[in-house]
């Protein structure tokens, strides 16, 4: 696989025992015992049979013992339906100078981290690719052979067009049936700054929900010298004047930007994921498991 | 505020630099495809009044320094408004007038000590009622004095004339500062009026000020300079060379050579102007800074004084060179012998009084006769010649003195006799002509070289009865010879010592050996020899002194006077005393030809010269000078008050400079 190299599982595999598990508006969802009764195969407790109880769930060995009615209950296990929203813009294929890997291939590596570790918790993964529109939709499944799927897919996709976060996610949301999380990675760079909307259409579905905010270190320090002329990668005029002069301006705007996000993803209870192109994605991969396995915070 | 060096003001537009650089050195970066263009956009729309302004300030800043560290350079000063010096402290202010006669030098028809003169007074003008100030030339300066109000000085500055004397920047300054040393209030200041000339520093450089006693540097030093003319050309010495005494005070192929200097480019003319002989002027051909001229002048008699001129040129005062060239007076000759009886009548000594003898008249030349034992207490240089005869033997202390002064260039005339003693003249033998042998009994007769000069005084009559055997040396001359039955034997030889020369003759004039002394042949042999004898070392006697020397002189035998007039090319005359026969002029001060009369004649001339060694004719500017030059541009008085009372602002500006660099250090930096 592309975006999937045996290292990565390797150390995926060793990840495997932190189960990944979503906030959503309604408590926790994921691969979990659940805390209501339900028609899961692990028992979890006895209680005092009450009239029109199924007597299916009764206890006879109990009863001959004891000469008392008593129901068995069971824990309900659920598997969750995973869907990976890709910003595949024009933007997300910018490689700094000194980064090793495009925004887009920083993604791709991460989102397959991820699906790979939520089919070894036998959930089901999605994946939906857009930029101005969806591009690339996969359908959720809990196999091998669907995170190969995934990763074909992603192969087969170029990062190009405009992005607008606020219209096109809700589309690509909306082909995403009985969703129990979403996670979406994205450099944000929307020109209309509507992220906001975007995470409020999160929000509204009520699921679980992640964002991975994909950066190059030259996005973050604009570290250009000199007259420089800066061409636009989704389209539009090019710009020239000194980046030296106005690097200060620049910092502070990027820097602007990310606690915005941060204040938006915290308020529509999206774990937020800061990440570099300059750092390996297993290590967004790792902070990640820690944060939603509740290891870390 | 003014400037000490305005002309730097010119570098200012150089502070445009910086703008300069910033342009040229502006890089143009690559095209690069970016992911955020818009926040570049935007940040520079935010940025852009900030980035602005920040740039306006470096470029202002790195500007404005170095317009600040070029004024800086101009030696900023901050200029104090109303006069009277340092914001109302009293002014004491020594003005010394260069009076050398470099500054009469003409420029534009002013010479440099009028227009001085003027800056000066417009200074004068410019000070209040509480300064005092102290006008004198730099010669005199140790004889500073306040003036009693500025209308004085104002007087004394315009009394100052051109002299004659050089210029010493030293002394007149370490005189001006012990003057002022002992005022102990206010301002204390020198103002120099001179032409700045380099010959004035001799040769001084660095801070040599300091050295100087009663040196303060608080004190304000200060120079008006008039502008310094073009170059300049002038008459160095004049020497009179070639010229021979015949007879009496008569010059014969007499040379006169004048050589001249020059600053600059002139190229003069110079011509020789003696009474009644003015030669044309010659177009002078310099070799280098220097060049010379001859003249021919033939036979002159008697003394020979006048001028050499140059063609005219800013300093006129050195155009002319005086000389008074006077002969020799004829020397005498001196008889030593050791025999009292030498000269007593029927002897050889008699027969020499009769012929060169005082007063015997039979030539010009005139012999003393003394004892051989005194020789070392007469004046040697007085005689011409020497004749020793009358010796049996000749002592060593009395031949190392003839040697002496024979070498020295005077002749000596040796006659032995018979009486003799064999190895009498062993204490002679480096200086003989010839090598000496015994003494030969014989007969013989005299025969001459040059037989047809001495026909007609029948020589045959003269017999040689003895001589003494000698062989010439290598280099030496005989003139006469014996011819007797055995040979012909020299007579009268004669070679050269030193620059002197020394002659031998063998028969001796006794009549115990010869009758030579008894014949007519005699007189004029000894004549042609004395004179041939006194040809030697007649040399031109130079009557030149310096300005401001004292010119002394023998007083001429032949004139018996208690004292001698002096008269001066202006026609005064000055009576001098006459002692132990020699007379003293007065200090003579104006170049030209003096004359000195005595016993109602004149009896001498001198001339007196400028100092060419002074170095005033060489107008060169000094290259460093320890004073503040104030520009002779009519406004010497806004110039000094503004240098006096102004205090140096080039720290202040330094200063700016170093903080607007690190204010630009620090916004290129945040």
């Amino acid at each position: 696989m592309k975006y999937l190299s045996p290292l990565t599982v390797a150390r995926l595999r060793r990840m495997r025992k932190h189960m990944l598990r979503f906030r959503s508006p309604h408590g926790l969802s994921g691969p979990h015992r659940s805390r209501l009764t339900g028609l899961g195969q692990e028992f979890s407790q006895h209680r005092q049979y009450n009239d029109g109880d199924d007597i299916r769930f009764v206890d006879w060995k109990a009863f001959a013992r004891r000469d008392r009615l008593y129901i068995k209950e069971f824990e309900e296990e659920k598997s969750l339906r995973v869907w990976i929203l890709m910003d595949a813009s024009a933007s997300m294929g910018f490689r700094g100078a000194a980064a090793p890997l495009s925004k887009w291939e920083h993604s791709c590596r991460i989102a397959m981290g991820l699906a790979y570790l939520l089919s070894l918790q036998g959930d089901y993964c999605g994946l939906c690719v857009f930029s101005e529109d969806v591009r690339v939709r996969t359908e959720p499944a809990a196999t091998l052979s669907a995170i190969a799927a995934i990763d074909d897919a992603l192969a087969s996709v170029n990062p190009s067009g405009r992005a607008s976060l606020s219209a096109a996610l809700p589309l690509a949301m909306s082909g995403c049936e009985r969703a129990g999380a979403f996670i979406l990675l994205s450099d944000l760079l929307d020109e209309n700054e509507n992220f906001a909307a975007a995470a409020a259409s999160i929000k509204r579905r009520g699921s679980g929900a992640a964002l991975f905010h994909v950066s190059d270190r030259d996005e973050m320090e604009l570290p250009y010298s000199g007259r420089t002329l800066f061409s636009e990668l989704e389209g539009g005029a090019p710009f020239e004047c000194e980046p030296e002069t106005l690097r200060g301006e620049y910092s502070a705007l990027m820097a602007e930007r990310s606690r915005l996000c941060q204040s938006v993803c915290h308020a529509s209870s999206i774990a937020y994921f800061p990440t570099v192109t300059d750092l390996p994605p297993e290590y967004a991969l790792e902070n990640a498991v820690g944060v939603l396995s509740g290891r870390r915070t | 505020m003014i400037f000490a060096r305005p002309f730097l003001l010119y570098l200012l537009p150089l502070a445009l630099l910086p703008l300069l650089i910033y342009w040229l050195l502006a890089r143009r970066g690559g095209g690069v495809a970016f992911s955020a263009v818009f926040l570049v956009r935007r940040a520079y729309a935010e940025g852009l009044l900030k980035w602005r302004l920040r740039r306006f300030l470096i470029l202002s800043a790195r500007c404005l320094a170095a317009a600040l560290l070029l004024a800086a350079l101009a030696r900023p000063l901050m200029s104090v408004s109303g006069k009277g010096g340092d914001g109302g402290v009293p002014l004491r202010l020594a003005v010394l007038v260069d009076n050398s006669y470099s500054m009469s030098a003409q420029s534009a028809g002013k010479s440099s000590l009028y227009i001085a003169r003027e800056a000066g007074l417009r200074i004068l003008s410019g000070l209040s009622a509480g300064d005092k100030v102290a006008v004198t030339t730099m010669e005199s300066a140790s004889r500073m004095a306040w003036s009693p109000d500025i209308g004085a000085a104002r007087t004394s500055l315009l009394a100052v004339k051109e002299g004659s004397g050089g210029t010493d920047y030293a002394s007149a300054l370490a005189s001006a500062y012990e003057f002022l040393g002992r005022e102990k209030e206010g301002r204390k200041a020198v103002l120099l009026l001179t032409d700045s000339a380099a010959h004035g520093l001799r040769g001084r450089s660095g801070n040599w000020e300091k050295s100087l006693k009663g040196y303060d540097a608080s004190v304000f030093l200060a120079a008006a300079v008039p502008t310094a003319p073009a170059g300049n050309a002038w008459a160095k010495d004049c020497s009179a060379s070639g010229g021979s005494l015949l007879e009496g005070r008569v010059f014969s192929g007499l040379f006169i050579e004048c050589s001249a200097e020059r600053q600059g480019t002139v190229s003069p003319s110079i011509l020789l102007d003696i009474p009644g002989r003015q030669k044309a002027p010659v177009a002078l051909s310099f070799s280098g800074a220097s060049a010379r001229a001859s003249w021919p002048l033939g036979a002159v008699s008697g003394p020979v004084y006048g001028r050499a001129v140059l063609s005219p040129d800013p300093l006129a005062a050195d155009n002319v060179r005086y000389f008074a060239f006077m002969p020799p007076s004829p020397r005498k000759m001196l008889c030593l012998y050791s025999d009292p009886a030498y000269v007593r009548r029927g002897r050889a000594g008699n027969f020499l009084q009769g012929v060169i003898g005082a007063g015997a008249g039979v030539t010009s030349i005139s012999c003393d006769f003394a004892d051989i034992g005194a020789i070392n207490s007469y004046d040697m240089s007085r005689y011409g010649g020497i004749v020793i005869g009358g010796f049996k033997s000749l002592g060593q202390q009395e031949s190392a003195a003839l040697e002496r002064y024979v070498s020295r260039g005077a002749s000596a005339l040796i006659i032995p006799e018979a009486y003799t003693e064999a190895g009498g003249l062993r204490f002679l033998e480096r200086i003989l002509p010839a090598d000496v042998g015994g003494l030969s009994v014989e007969k013989g007769r005299l025969f001459p070289k040059n037989p047809s000069q001495w026909s007609g005084y029948e020589l045959d009559k003269a017999e040689i009865r003895g001589f003494l055997r000698v062989m010439p040396r290598s280099g030496s001359k005989v003139d006469w010879t014996i011819r007797t039955a055995r040979g012909d034997f020299p007579a009268l030889v004669s070679g050269s010592v030193g620059s002197g020369r020394v002659f031998l003759w063998t028969p001796g004039l006794e009549t115990a050996w010869t009758s030579f002394a008894l014949k007519p042949v005699f007189a004029p042999w000894l004549a042609s020899l004395s004179a041939e004898m006194l040809q030697t070392r007649l040399e031109v006697a130079d009557n030149s002194i310096l300005s401001g020397g004292r010119f002394s002189a023998e007083m001429p035998q032949s004139v018996a006077a208690a004292y001698a007039e002096v008269a001066s090319p202006s026609g005064e005359r000055t009576r001098v005393p006459v002692e132990k026969g020699r007379y003293v002029s007065p200090v003579s001060e104006q170049p030209g030809v003096y004359s000195v009369f005595a016993g109602g004649r004149e009896i001498s001339r001198y001339a007196v010269n400028l100092n060419p060694s002074q170095g005033e004719s060489d107008l060169s500017r000094a290259a460093a000078v320890p004073w503040r030059e104030i520009a002779v541009d009519g406004k010497e008085d806004e110039a000094f008050f503004g240098a006096l009372g102004g205090e140096e602002l080039a720290p202040v500006f330094v200063l700016l400079a170093l903080l607007l660099l690190a204010g630009e250090f620090w916004l290129a930096k945040s």
